[in-house]
């Protein structure tokens, strides 16, 4: 009786489990991790756990991309870890609507938002290479 | 119903002299039954965690303590698949940001293309 009991709590403690797990400290991600965030290792361990988790999923994609890619990813983790919910939101809802489009209208929109992002910021434009992007 | 005035005394009495009549396998078991009662609770006073647990019917010990624990563990049980199931539903929710995010953030437009109303 007092074995089931014990058996009780156990699986009480286990079910609890994935509510109760706390943030991961940098040191504590692999070095493959590491290698995918290394733009988030100043700011990493001040990331909420949702933060951190979120990010870790992204880590887990990142050698299927390209190098070309990868080097994007670096370049623009740090701004979108410091972009605010509702735009993050924003963002995605624009991909999913451009991609939505048919490959020439898709590719005249991407021209026109291209435009319109090199006239804000002329020093960032000459950056911007157009290629195919990871699904 | 006969009004019957019993007091301890003549219950102990009237159960005294019924031991004698029952057979000697049944009072065997009875003692048997009597030593491991009194051997789980000399074990549980050696645990104080459990001993208070106990004094304060949360830890099995009695019938009554049994109840007790019972609904608390139900309770706990009840409360922890909450939320176990609404940590596995945020996961799943954010599982479907992660794919979407990287293909924006690898993707041949800036990411302020996107942002910028």
């Amino acid at each position: 009786m007092r074995l089931t009991y014990s058996a009780t709590l156990l699986a009480v403690f286990l079910l609890s489990l994935p509510a109760l797990a706390s943030a991961q400290a940098w040191i504590e991600l692999s070095p493959k991790q590491q290698q995918a965030l290394a733009p988030l290792s100043g700011e990493w361990n001040s990331l909420s756990e949702k933060q951190q988790k979120h990010f870790i999923r992204i880590a887990k994609r990142y050698p299927q991309l390209t190098p070309l890619q990868q080097q994007r990813v670096h370049e623009r983790l740090a701004k979108w870890s410091k972009l605010t919910p509702a735009q993050r939101q924003l963002a995605r809802e624009k991909y999913k609507s451009i991609n939505q489009l048919p490959p020439e209208k898709r590719e005249a929109v991407k021209q026109t938002l291209r435009e319109r992002h090199a006239r804000k910021h002329p020093a960032a434009a000459s950056a911007v290479q157009p290629a195919t992007p990871a699904k | 119903m006969d009004n019957i005035n019993l007091t301890t005394n003549s219950i102990k009495r009237l159960l005294n002299q019924s031991v004698t009549q029952l057979d000697a396998a049944v009072v065997e078991n009875l003692r048997a039954a009597r030593n491991r009662t009194l051997e789980s609770h000399r074990a549980l006073q050696h645990t104080p965690v459990l001993a208070w647990l106990n004094h304060h019917g949360v830890w099995p010990g009695s019938p009554a303590s049994n109840h007790k624990f019972r609904s608390w563990a139900l309770a706990l049980a009840f409360a922890a698949c909450l939320l176990s199931g609404a940590a596995y539903m945020q996961q799943l929710n954010e599982h479907d940001h992660s794919e979407i995010d990287i293909a924006i953030l690898a993707d041949d437009l800036p990411v302020d293309a996107y942002v910028e109303q």
